[in-house]
C-alpha cells in the first residue's frame, strides 16, 4: 500500500469514525469527489458499517416490535445486541408520526436529536483552504485565507496540502497564486509538488511552462526569466506558455525552459547523472526537498553542459542568483539555533554586481605572507557564507572573471594589484584614472584545482611609501562548479594530488563552543623543529596551504585551528613523505 | 394508491412492511450521502416521518424503496442545506454522485446480513470481541481503549482494519455467489 492509501485510509477512518477535523473532511470530499475508485472504497465501507450498526439478523420486522427478535442465528450472544437503533428510531418515527397528525412537538424532538449528533463542530470563521503539514526552518510562510490566493514563504522549507491532497514542499524564498486546489501559479521560487493519483490533472504553471501532473512527485522552480521541471517519479506532461507540447516527462527528465527561448527537455539519462538523481529518484525526494532540487539543478546545470555548452553560462548565472538567495534562507535557519543569540543583526550578502567569484575584501594587516601554511583537501563543495554572524565579507559567485573596481584615495597616482595564490602570482602597476580591472581567476572554464588567491591593491603617492592597502581573498573551489571527486579513501591513489598544495576551509560556527570567537589562529608545528603562528583570515573562510612553495619540507606536522576555546580545538597530523602525504583529522 | 388495489392487505399494515423493510436500505443509503453515521441517523428518522406523512400518496404498484429513496435524498439535502451552514457537510454536487452510484447497491434482502454473520465468523476472537463491544454493545471508543489499556486512536485503526476485512470479505462471497457458488 502506498503512503497516499494509507493517507486516504486514515481519512476515511476518521471520517467514518467521526473524528475528522474539519481540514480532514475537507481533503476527503475533494478525493472522493475525483476519484471514483476511492469513492466506491467509501461507499463500501459506509455499506458495510451501516450493516454493522443494523446487525441483527434477517431485516423483516414490523413496525411497532418492541424487542429485537432474530431471524437468524448469530454468533454473538443475544445479551451483548441491543435492538438495533433503527427499530428503536422507527417506532419512534411511528408515534412521532402520530403525533404530528396530532399536532404534537415532533419539530422539538426532532431538533434535540440533531443537537446531540456529537460529529457536530463550529464552523471555523476561516476555512483552511491550505493546510499547514510540516516545516524545516520555515519563516515567513503565508497561507491563502480564500482561493485563488497567494502562498509564500520567505525561508527555509515548508509543506502544506491543498484540499486536493496534493502537498507542496516549499522551499523558501517561493511565492505563488494558489488557483484552486488543482492549479498553482509559480512566480518565483521553488515548489516540489507530490500529486496523489486522485488528484490526476493537477497544473503547475509558471511563466514560460505548464506542467500538467498525472501522478507523481516533480520539482519545479522559477528564477527571473528562468523555469525548470523535474520528475523524480511519475510522468508529468509539459507544456510551453503557448500550450504546445514539449514533452512527457517521466522519472528522470525534465525541462529548462529560459525567457523567449524554446524549452528544451533535459534527462539524466548517462551515467554520471544517473548516478547523481539515484539518491532521490522515487518518493524520496519529498522528504528532501533541498536535496532533490539541489540533485535537479546539477543534472540541468551538467545536461546543459554536456549538449548546450553555449547556453552553459547562463544557467551558471541563474544558479549564482539562486544560491544567494537560498544562502540567504539558511542564515535565517541557522539563526533560529538556540546557541546563537537572536538579538544579532545580520548583514545581507554583498551585492556586488561582479561576476564574482570569491571572498573577503579588506583587513590589510593580515593579507598574505602568513607562514603557517598545512595540507588537506576538500574535493566536494564546501560553502562557506552561511554562517550567520561570521560571513559578512564573503560572498559566492560562479565565474572565473573577476571585475574589480576601486576608487582612488585622495593623492594616490599609481596602484600596484598583486595575486597570490598557491601556484602562481601575478603583479600589475596601474596609473589613475584607470579604477577597474578584470581578474581571470583560472584558465578555463572551469578550475581544475583548488586555490586560494590573496589580492592587494596598494596604492602610491608620490613616494615608495604606500598610502593605504586594500586586500581581499579568493577561494576557488571546483566543487562547486559541478561534480568533483571525493577523496574518501586515504588508500586511494587520489591522495597522492594534495601532497602539494591544499585549501582548507574554516568556521568558527562548526562547534557551538567557538560560535562567539571574534578570531581564529592556524598553527603548524613541524616534529622536532619549528612552530609558526599565525591568525587566521576571520573566522570564517579558507586557509591555503602552500606547503612546496613554503619548503617546509617532509616529516610530520601537526596543524592546530584554535577559536580560544580550548574544546573548539581542531587538529590535523600530517605525514609528509617523499612518496606522497598521510592526513590524520581529530 | 394503495386504497384501490383490491385483495391486498390493510393499506397501513402493507405501508408498515415496506417502510420496515427499506429501513436497512435506506439507512445505508442515506449514511452514503452523508458519511456521517450518527447525522444519517438522524436523516432516516425525518425521511421516515416524512414517509408516514405521505403514506397515502404511495402506489404500491411501484417499488417501495425508489418512492422511499426520493424522501430520503429529499432529506439529505434539507439536511445539508440546513447543516451547511454551522458545519462541514458534503456539497450536493457530491451528493448526487454518490446518490447515482447508490443505484447499484443492491436490495438488502437479508442475505447481506447473512453474509456479514458468515464473515463475522470467520474473524480472530479478539476482533470479535472488538466489534461486539462497538457495534452491538454500542461501548464509547474511550471505554474500549481504556478497557484494553491502549490508545482511542489504535481503538480506531483496528476497527477501521476489520471493519475493511469484513467488506472484502462479503464482497468476495457476493462474488463467489454471482459465479455460481455458495458460502
Amino acid at each position: 500500500m502506498t503512503r497516499a492509501d494509507d493517507y486516504f485510509e486514515d481519512l476515511l477512518m476518521r471520517v467514518l469514525e467521526g473524528v475528522a477535523s474539519e481540514q480532514d473532511f475537507i481533503t476527503f470530499t475533494e478525493i472522493i469527489r475525483r476519484d471514483e475508485g476511492l469513492r466506491r472504497r467509501y461507499e463500501r465501507e459506509m455499506y458495510v458499517q451501516a450493516l454493522l450498526d443494523s446487525q441483527g439478523g434477517a431485516c423483516a420486522p414490523s413496525v411497532g416490535v418492541t424487542e429485537h427478535s432474530e431471524a437468524r442465528g448469530s454468533r454473538f450472544p443475544d445479551a451483548s445486541r441491543e435492538m438495533p437503533w433503527w427499530r428503536r428510531r422507527l417506532v419512534w418515527a411511528a408515534a412521532a408520526a402520530l403525533m404530528v397528525l396530532a399536532g404534537g412537538a415532533l419539530a422539538l424532538a426532532v431538533k434535540q436529536q440533531v443537537l446531540a449528533s456529537p460529529y457536530r463542530t463550529e464552523r471555523s470563521t476561516r476555512e483552511t483552504v491550505v493546510q499547514w503539514v510540516s516545516q524545516d526552518g520555515a519563516d515567513g510562510l503565508r497561507l491563502p485565507a480564500t482561493l485563488p490566493g497567494e502562498l509564500e514563504l520567505v525561508k527555509g522549507e515548508a509543506t502544506v496540502r491543498l484540499t486536493s491532497g496534493v502537498e507542496l514542499t516549499l522551499c523558501g524564498p517561493t511565492r505563488m497564486t494558489v488557483a484552486d486546489a488543482m492549479r498553482i501559479d509559480l512566480a518565483s521560487g521553488r515548489v516540489l509538488v507530490h500529486v496523489p493519483h486522485w488528484a490526476i490533472g493537477f497544473t503547475v504553471r509558471t511563466m514560460n511552462l505548464e506542467a500538467w501532473d498525472m501522478g507523481t512527485v516533480f520539482g519545479v522552480s522559477v528564477s527571473n526569466t528562468v523555469s525548470e521541471l523535474f520528475v523524480f517519479k511519475g510522468s508529468v506532461q509539459v507544456n510551453d506558455a503557448s500550450g504546445g507540447g514539449v514533452g512527457l516527462c517521466e522519472e528522470g527528465e525534465g525541462v529548462f525552459a529560459s525567457g523567449e527561448s524554446a524549452p528544451v527537455k533535459v534527462a539524466a539519462d548517462w551515467p554520471e547523472a544517473e548516478q547523481l538523481f539515484a539518491p532521490v529518484r522515487g518518493l524520496g525526494a519529498r522528504s528532501r526537498a533541498s536535496r532533490a532540487f539541489e540533485v535537479s539543478d546539477r543534472v540541468i546545470a551538467a545536461w546543459i553542459d554536456r549538449y548546450m555548452p553555449e547556453s552553459a553560462w547562463r544557467v551558471r548565472e541563474r544558479f549564482a542568483r539562486q544560491a544567494a538567495l537560498r544562502k540567504e534562507a539558511l542564515r535565517s535557519q541557522m539563526r533560529k539555533t538556540p546557541w546563537v543569540p537572536s538579538a544579532r543583526t545580520l548583514t545581507a550578502p554583498e551585492t556586488s554586481s561582479a561576476r564574482t567569484v570569491a571572498v573577503a575584501p579588506e583587513t590589510p594587516s593580515r593579507q598574505g605572507a602568513s607562514p603557517a601554511r598545512g595540507t588537506s583537501r576538500m574535493s566536494a563543495p564546501v560553502l562557506v557564507d552561511v554562517s550567520p554572524r561570521h560571513n559578512r565579507r564573503w560572498m559566492t559567485v560562479f565565474a572565473r572573471e573577476i571585475p574589480l573596481q576601486w576608487t582612488w584615495p585622495d593623492g594616490a597616482a599609481t596602484v600596484t594589484l598583486t595575486l597570490k595564490g598557491l601556484r602562481t602570482s601575478t603583479r600589475v602597476t596601474l596609473e589613475r584614472p584607470v579604477s577597474q580591472w578584470v581578474w581571470q581567476a583560472f584558465d578555463r572554464e572551469v578550475p581544475d584545482a583548488e586555490d586560494v588567491v590573496e589580492a592587494a591593491l596598494t596604492f602610491y603617492g608620490g613616494s615608495a611609501e604606500p598610502l593605504s592597502v586594500w586586500s581581499t581573498r579568493l577561494a576557488v573551489l571546483p566543487g562547486a562548479f559541478g561534480a568533483a571527486p571525493v577523496l574518501g579513501d586515504s588508500a586511494g591513489r587520489l591522495w597522492q594530488r594534495v601532497k602539494n598544495e591544499a585549501v582548507v576551509p574554516y568556521d568558527a560556527e562548526w562547534l557551538e563552543e567557538t560560535a562567539e570567537a571574534p578570531a581564529g589562529t592556524l598553527t603548524v608545528a613541524k616534529s622536532g623543529g619549528w612552530t609558526v603562528t599565525d591568525d587566521v583570515f576571520g573566522v570564517t573562510g579558507y586557509v591555503g596551504l602552500p606547503w612546496r612553495q613554503a619548503g617546509w619540507g617532509y616529516g610530520t606536522f601537526t596543524l592546530s585551528l584554535a577559536f580560544g576555546d580550548p574544546q573548539g580545538e581542531w587538529t590535523a597530523v600530517i605525514h609528509r613523505r617523499a612518496d606522497g602525504t598521510l592526513v590524520g583529522i581529530r | 394508491m394503495w386504497s384501490d388495489r383490491p385483495g391486498r392487505e390493510e393499506p397501513y399494515t402493507q405501508f408498515a412492511k415496506e417502510l420496515t423493510n427499506a429501513q436497512f436500505d435506506l439507512f445505508a443509503f442515506v449514511s452514503m450521502l452523508l458519511g456521517n453515521r450518527d447525522a444519517a441517523k438522524d436523516v432516516l428518522q425525518e425521511t421516515n416521518v416524512a414517509l408516514l406523512r405521505h403514506a397515502a400518496e404511495y402506489d404500491t404498484r411501484c417499488p417501495f424503496l425508489p418512492w422511499a429513496k426520493a424522501f430520503a435524498y429529499n432529506q439529505v439535502r434539507a439536511y445539508l442545506k440546513r447543516e451547511s451552514r454551522e458545519r462541514l457537510v458534503f456539497d450536493d454536487a457530491l451528493v448526487a454522485t454518490v446518490a447515482d452510484d447508490a443505484r447499484e447497491v443492491p436490495v438488502e434482502n437479508g442475505r447481506m446480513m447473512e453474509l456479514l454473520d458468515l464473515c463475522l465468523g470467520r474473524l480472530a476472537e479478539a476482533q470479535k470481541r472488538l466489534i461486539q463491544d462497538r457495534y452491538f454493545r454500542r461501548e464509547s471508543i474511550a471505554a474500549i481503549a481504556h478497557r484494553l489499556r491502549r490508545s482511542e486512536i489504535s481503538v480506531y485503526v483496528q476497527i477501521h482494519r476489520i471493519r475493511r476485512t469484513l467488506g472484502a470479505c462479503i464482497e468476495d462471497r457476493m462474488n463467489v455467489e454471482r459465479s455460481g457458488g455458495r458460502a
